[in-house]
């Protein structure tokens, strides 16, 4: 069978990838020293005047509302992995530009030849994978040729599919040159001597063009007709664990569940130890025979193999989830990995374990009580005692020192007082925090209650009111 | 019991001081202070306007500055006297100059030469004994410790530790205020630029801000709670000892310039008088003679001799090396100043001007600026600073400022607002300016100008308005002085190496009365002189400047038509609309034409009566018989600076001096207010003396207008002269003077493409840039006929490197080949393509196509094989087509020397019904017209109210576009976005200057297909 490519070529990526507004004018742009230039827009931003290369500042006069995001390769990364990995279905053997220079458009590869059969014909399989590109939302121009590069020329060029290796030059040497994936300097040359399409540059002896270019040129010639082999390297499916349980009859105690999904965690357990690593995260998939499926997350603090454990955080979590109905399907998924903690027990045996066991309450904790509500607490940066205080995630500090002279209670909204507090010392004038909304004005003493107790107080600057802040122990 | 306060800081220590210090003094003398110390941190920049501000309110204002060791250790140093100034402005000096620009560095071992100053320790939050023992140990009986209460937690704690403190070392304690801000509602706005200072928002500043807003002028009573009186009192003992104010300062221009045994009135006398002698070979009319000896003894009287020796050096200096200059202002034009050579405007030529630029009563310092060439300034400047050293020359500084743009983005970006956001709202200011408009912007831009962090921006933002930001170099304004300048203000760094600027500005010196020298820098006299060496090479003799004849009639038949292009300061789209219209016929009426395109007497809506009574069409009349003195030269219409002081004088009673107080506040009023009190004083003035109420208000909108770009006759009369100059060059020399120009690039209003068409349709025959016949500049060669044609220099073809390009000259004798020139000039391969691009090989090997692919096939062979080129195998190469050589003529020089883009359009702009622009004088007024063309210029004129001018050019001219707002919102893309446009409307016709009003605008770019043109924006 000899090999078949379709090259898909994404040039909205950068912008598709961070999920921009639909319905107004947005561009993704990119730092040039300290200019900034537009990658690519969307439709809006393209109907206002706006192209790539454009600077910026040019597009915002074009399109005033138009919104800029900086360009994110992480993100333009993911969403490349997303698509081979929905490519994956098709073909063995996908390959991404390792990396997208400026303004070149990021392009996937297939290779098909192999995978023909299986679908019937190249028209049901690219139907296929339309419709799949479609669920995941990406533009893109897709291209078929019998040579890798030569696909990516008929996706630029809109060329149908190009079956034969002995045709990919007659189709696509009417192309103007300025597709061809060579550095700038090389088209303008080429175009300075007159070159317009791809035949001119084939029209001249590679020997002259090895003499004045870079050796690269006549590589990528020889690869885009064929006569070179073009060697990739395959993308490969990042590793992540799935496992989906069918049930004959439909389950519908929360008992009942519990033993299917024991022995998947077992199964997880196993798979985690081959691995050598620990999972952060799983979740647990429930289908019903109607209506949207209920999904279980259990995060942990720190990561864990132990089959037993993650079967505690589970229980705890399904008896706070309520069931929907009966359930018919389970699909177990883990992508958040992490090396455990390994026990090895020491001098400071006790140590550890509290700590341990420590992490195992606050785990318990997270998934009893959801992870909104388990924090720990922290000091911020506010003259305002009521925003001089923050949450932090379970288990972390802050390394602020706090203000002198302030009171570990507060109550959580300052009390009126009745009667004028008998002042001790003070005042204290504090302003701020106008830039919220919440402009403070006030002076604050210490006052001795008729208990013997000290308090916090203040008078509002505004108001004349005196309120009651908080109480030393 | 009152108080001083000795520890108040303003805006000019930039992004801490949230108020103006008139706004501090004003505050202080209210709230009954004593006396008020500015102390910016190691900084003299804003104790001028603190000394104005001091005379205007009477209050005692000490000059002083806060500093901050590097080891942490603050202080207040206030000068006692003017030793004291003058060891503050040292220590600031050697702070500044070790620091970067913007910064400082101070050690202890700098304060071992301070004296004359009373110290205030300001100690830190930790309070260090060892601190206070150093502070006494240097200052003795001139040492305080500050205390500064302001209501922190622990306030009495620390009172205390000061007290025991205090009373172990026997230093006196003192109240003070570290204050920040003249009242507290500035919090939010102290607030703000402590966050920008902090590159911080609001909300994440935390405690980099302060706790409180007590950091005010606070009411003597608050203070008399908060400290024991004796703390109070010593604040009256210290200011009492700091009476040193910046009238004591004296300042003398340098003596060297005097040679022993002559006085500077006799050395001046001596040198005018050769001068004269020069000018006038067959001796001096006697007017001028009287002049000169009227002009001398006022010069005597008033001792600036030295002012005028320093100037008449640096022009002698730049006379020797060549270098054309040319002095402007009150006292540039007069019969010393020519005699001297600074300036060349001639008193025959001037007569009606020449008496005036000189008067004792209105008691002027006088102002000469000199322009130089552009190109070669930085000599002038390297000589003044080798002729006086660098301790005693240095720039003015220019305050910069808050703008609404900057103010917008700074302001925006501490509140926590997205930075595209920031970017959209103060991007739509460029464009909408009143605060309507901007709250319409706002509201399309999807802001609601009503919500709370928009209302916090835009209240903010008015105050921040006119804040100080940095200091930067003035254009050119030397202050020069015969001691060590530093003894006079200090000097800190400048953001370019090697340059030292001192911590005034212009209005600063201004204020003090010291004197400065403008060296500026003009691309108009790089051109001039240019154009003036070619005709000498040309005609294989001299020729000078002062050859050029006067008054020539065929150089003012040209201006009347309006063939401007290219020539100075009457060359832009309204100017060349004004001059069918004005039709100059003599000198004075170009400098009249220089002066009346300016937003002073467009504001003062002088322009239109004045045209009209030139044209006969409103009988000229003044509003008084003694007015007519003054207007008389200007039909009885005000146009100039001079006219309007002389007005306020003549029909407002003011006094000479009070006039000048005028012109000082009309360069200053929109950055510091304060014309309202003359408002009210020259409304009543003239109101008794009979004037109308109307004319008072044109009087007074002028005034106005002048703030922002005050003409005075004095500066038009010296730019008229170069006018008249371009203008003769063009008319009678114009392949010298478009290539002077060319060679003069990056400069005035037109790229090199217009003035290349401008040149052809003056009948230059242009050729093109050649390897073998072109200079790097543009030259001059002999056509059969004997006149010159231009040769395009090879300095146009972009990407080309200078060294490389003149190398081209020496190397391609008995050069037969591409391929030796590159191994003769050892071109790089970024030369040659730049080169092939641009055509440049077309005579070495054929056509672009051929030649660049010959270009890149160069290789530098090593040893004895260079030189040798190899075997080329032949690759037939297509011939480039029109619209080839086109695209690329304009890719690599800007300009073609082909066909206009626009004719290989044509047929199909034909059939679109498009005009050309050499169309539109045979339509009629009112008809309707489409005209097409390449985008030249787009401009927004501040003083057209929203209008866009756009210039569209094609084969055959220009067509000037005009587009009112409504039609500007409806097409702003294309306006915007547009290289090719095309416009319909209708055409209007006024004394021979035609417009099209728009309609519609299309964007018809894609047309050029990978044509580049590059427009002139918004200049």
């Amino acid at each position: 069978m000899s090999p078949l490519w379709i090259a898909l070529r994404l040039p909205c990526l950068p912008l598709e990838a961070l999920s921009p507004p639909a319905n107004k004018p947005c561009v993704v742009f990119e730092r040039r020293g300290n200019r900034r230039h537009v990658v690519c827009g969307n439709q809006a931003a393209v109907a206002a005047g706006v192209s790539s290369g454009m600077a910026l500042g040019a597009a915002t006069a074009l399109a005033p509302s138009l919104e800029a995001l900086e360009r994110k390769p992480v993100a333009e990364r993911a969403a490349l992995a997303n698509l081979a990995a929905a490519a994956y279905q098709f073909s063995g053997q996908i390959t991404v530009q390792p990396t997208a220079p400026a303004f070149e458009v990021h392009t996937l590869w297939m290779e098909i030849g192999s995978s023909l059969r299986l679908f019937g014909c190249l028209e049901t399989l690219t139907e296929k994978l339309r419709a799949s590109l479609a669920r995941l939302g990406y533009s893109y121009k897709l291209g078929v040729a019998s040579t890798l590069e030569g696909a990516s020329l008929a996706a630029a060029g809109d060329l149908v599919p190009v079956r034969e290796r002995a045709q990919v030059l007659p189709a696509i040497q009417n192309l103007p040159l300025r597709l061809l994936p060579i550095p700038q300097e090389t088209i303008d040359a080429l175009i300075g001597s007159g070159m317009r399409t791809v035949r001119d540059v084939f029209a001249v002896p590679f020997s002259e063009l090895a003499m004045r270019f870079d050796q690269k040129l006549t590589d990528y010639l020889g690869r885009l007709s064929g006569r070179l082999p073009d060697a990739r390297r395959f993308y490969r499916l990042p590793e992540r664990y799935r496992r989906h349980f069918e049930f004959e009859a439909e389950l519908e105690s929360m008992e009942a569940l519990l033993f299917p999904m024991r022995r998947m965690l077992v199964e997880l357990q196993e798979y985690l130890i081959a691995r050598d690593t620990g999972v952060q995260e799983f979740s647990f998939e429930l289908e019903h025979v109607a209506g949207k499926p209920t999904v279980l997350t259990v995060g942990m603090t720190s990561a864990s193999r132990d089959a037993a454990h993650l079967q505690v955080l589970l229980r705890e979590r399904l008896e706070r989830a309520p069931m929907p109905g009966p359930v018919i399907a389970l699909t177990l998924r883990a992508d958040r990995f992490a090396s455990p903690r390994v026990q090895q027990r020491g001098l400071f045996v006790t140590k550890t374990s509290t700590d341990e066991e420590w992490e195992i309450v606050l785990d318990r904790l997270t998934a009893r009580l959801g992870a909104e509500a388990v924090h720990s607490l922290g000091l911020a940066d506010d003259y305002r005692p009521e925003k001089s205080w923050c949450r932090l995630p379970p288990g972390q500090g802050s390394d602020h020192v706090p203000q002198k002279q302030r009171p570990l209670w507060l109550l959580p909204v300052p009390r009126p007082l009745t009667g004028l507090p008998n002042c001790v010392t003070g005042p204290e004038r504090m302003e701020g925090g106008w830039w919220d909304g919440l402009d403070a004005a006030r002076d604050y003493y210490q006052a001795q209650a008729t208990d013997g107790a000290r308090l916090w107080v203040y008078r509002d600057r505004r108001s004349g009111g005196w309120f009651l802040q908080g109480l030393w122990s | 019991m009152s108080y001083a306060e000795l520890h108040a800081l303003s805006n000019f220590s930039f992004l801490r001081g949230a108020s103006h210090s008139y706004e501090l003094v004003e505050q202080a003398a209210q709230l009954g202070y004593e006396a008020l110390a500015i102390t910016d941190e190691c900084s003299m920049a804003g104790s001028v306007r603190a000394w104005e501000a001091a005379k205007k309110f009477g209050l005692h204002v000490i000059t002083g500055t806060e500093v901050s060791l590097q080891d942490g250790l603050k202080l207040v140093l206030l000068a006692e006297n003017h030793n004291g100034y003058t060891a503050l402005c040292r220590l600031i000096t050697q702070g500044r100059r070790r620091g970067d620009k913007g910064s400082y560095r101070l050690t202890r071992d700098d304060f071992a030469s301070v004296q004359g100053c009373c110290a205030l320790w300001i100690p830190g939050a930790e309070i260090r004994d060892t601190d206070a023992a150093w502070v006494q140990e240097r200052f003795g009986k001139r040492a305080w410790i500050a205390v500064e209460l302001h209501r922190g937690a622990d306030d009495a704690p620390r009172f205390q530790r000061l007290r025991e403190l205090s009373a172990a070392s026997g230093m006196p304690l003192v109240a003070s205020g570290d204050v920040h801000m003249h009242v507290r509602e500035r919090r939010k706005l102290q607030d703000t630029i402590t966050a920008i200072r902090h590159r911080s928002t609001l909300v994440n500043a935390g405690y980099r801000l302060f706790q409180n807003g007590e950091r005010h002028l606070r009411p003597l009573q608050v203070l008399q709670r908060l400290y024991p009186p004796e703390l109070l009192r010593e604040t009256l003992a210290i200011a009492e000892r700091c009476r040193f104010t910046l009238s004591e300062l004296r300042y003398e221009y340098p003596h060297e310039l005097v040679p022993q045994g002559a006085t500077p009135a006799s050395w001046l006398r001596k040198l005018t008088d050769e001068g004269s002698r020069r000018r006038w070979p067959n001796g001096e009319p006697a007017e001028v003679r009287a002049l000169i000896e009227k002009e001398l003894k006022l010069i005597a009287e008033l001792r600036y001799e030295h002012y005028f020796l320093t100037v008449q050096d640096i022009v002698a200096f730049a006379r020797s090396q060549g270098i054309l200059c040319q002095g402007r202002g009150s006292a540039a034009n007069s019969a010393v100043c020519y005699c001297l050579g600074i300036s060349e405007v001639d008193p025959a030529r001037m007569n009606v001007l020449f008496e005036r630029f000189i008067s004792k009563e209105r008691n002027e310092p006088p102002d000469i600026d000199v322009d130089f060439e552009h190109q070669r300034r930085e000599e002038v400047i390297q000589y003044v600073y080798r002729k006086y050293g660098r301790e005693r020359a240095a720039i003015a500084a220019t305050v910069i400022t808050y703008r609404p743009k900057s103010a917008i983005r700074d302001v925006g970006k501490a509140l926590g607002l997205a930075l595209d956001q920031v970017d959209r709202i103060s991007k739509s200011l460029s464009w909408w300016d009143s605060q309507e408009q901007l709250r319409e912007r706002l509201r399309e831009l999807g802001f609601d100008p009503d919500s709370h962090p928009i209302r916090t921006l835009l209240e903010l933002v008015v105050q921040l308005l006119g804040f100080p930001r940095h200091l930067s170099q003035h254009v050119g304004g030397f202050v020069i002085s015969e001691r060590p300048l530093h003894e006079l203000v200090p000097v800190e760094n400048a953001a370019m190496p090697e340059r030292t600027i001192i911590q005034w500005d212009k209005d600063d010196l201004d204020a003090l009365g010291l004197l400065k020298v403008d060296c500026l820098a003009l691309g108009m006299l790089t051109a001039i002189r240019r154009s003036l060496a070619l005709i000498a090479e040309f005609r294989g003799k001299p020729f000078e400047l002062q050859e050029v004849p006067a008054e020539d009639p065929a150089t003012y038949d040209m201006i009347g038509r309006g063939e401007t292009t290219g020539v100075f300061q009457i060359e832009s789209r309204a100017q060349m609309s004004m001059l069918p219209r004005l039709k100059p016929r003599c000198f004075y009426d170009l400098v009249i034409e220089v002066a009346i395109i300016r937003p002073g007497p467009i504001q003062g809506g002088m322009v239109h009566p004045y045209l009209r009574r030139r044209q006969g069409l409103e009988p000229v009349t003044y509003p008084s018989e003694a007015l007519r003195k003054v207007m008389e030269r200007t039909l009885g219409v005000p146009l100039f600076q001079e006219q309007v002081m002389q007005i306020a004088i003549v029909a407002g009673g003011f006094s000479p001096g009070e006039a000048d107080m005028v012109r000082r506040s009309m360069a200053a009023w929109r950055r510091k207010g304060g014309l309202e009190q003359f408002h009210d004083r020259l409304q009543q003035g003239m109101a008794q003396r009979g004037y109308p109420a109307q004319f008072f208000e044109q009087i007074y909108q002028q005034i106005l207008g002048f703030g922002s770009y005050g003409f005075p006759e004095s500066h038009a009369a010296s730019f008229a002269l170069l006018t008249y100059v371009s203008c003769w060059l063009k008319c009678h020399e114009p392949a010298a003077f478009f290539s002077g120009l060319l060679n003069s690039q990056p400069m005035g209003f037109y790229a090199p493409a217009q003035l290349v068409n401008e040149a052809r349709r003056s009948g230059v025959e242009l050729r093109p840039v050649d390897v073998l016949a072109s200079d790097w500049d543009c030259t001059l060669e002999r056509r059969t006929d004997g006149k010159p044609a231009l040769r395009l220099g090879l300095r146009l073809v972009r990407g080309l490197p200078e060294a490389e390009g003149r190398r081209i000259a020496k190397a391609r004798d008995g050069v037969h080949s591409l391929d030796e020139l590159a191994h003769h000039a050892q071109h790089s391969r970024r030369a040659l393509n730049a080169l092939a691009d641009a055509g440049a090989f077309v005579n070495l090997s054929g056509h672009r196509h051929s030649s660049r692919w010959e270009a890149i096939g160069i290789e530098p062979l090593p040893g004895i094989l260079a030189g040798h080129p190899g075997d080329v195998a032949h690759v037939a190469l297509r011939t480039p087509t029109e619209g080839e050589d086109l695209v690329a003529d304009y890719r690599s020089l800007g300009l073609t020397l082909g066909r206009h883009p626009l004719s290989l359009l044509r047929s199909r702009l034909q059939r679109e019904r498009c005009l050309q622009a050499g169309d539109l004088p045979t339509l009629k007024n009112g008809q309707f017209a489409r005209v097409a063309g390449l985008v030249t210029h787009r401009q927004r004129p501040e003083t057209a109210s929203g209008v866009v001018f756009v210039t569209l050019e094609d084969e055959t001219g220009c067509s000037q576009i005009i587009v009112w707002p409504k039609v500007l919102e409806r097409y702003r893309n294309a306006i915007l976005g547009a290289q090719l446009m095309v416009a319909e409307g209708q055409i209007q016709i006024e004394q021979g200057v035609i417009h099209l009003i728009a309609r519609n605008i299309y964007n018809r770019s894609l047309l050029l297909g990978a044509l580049l043109t590059a427009s002139r924006d918004f200049h």
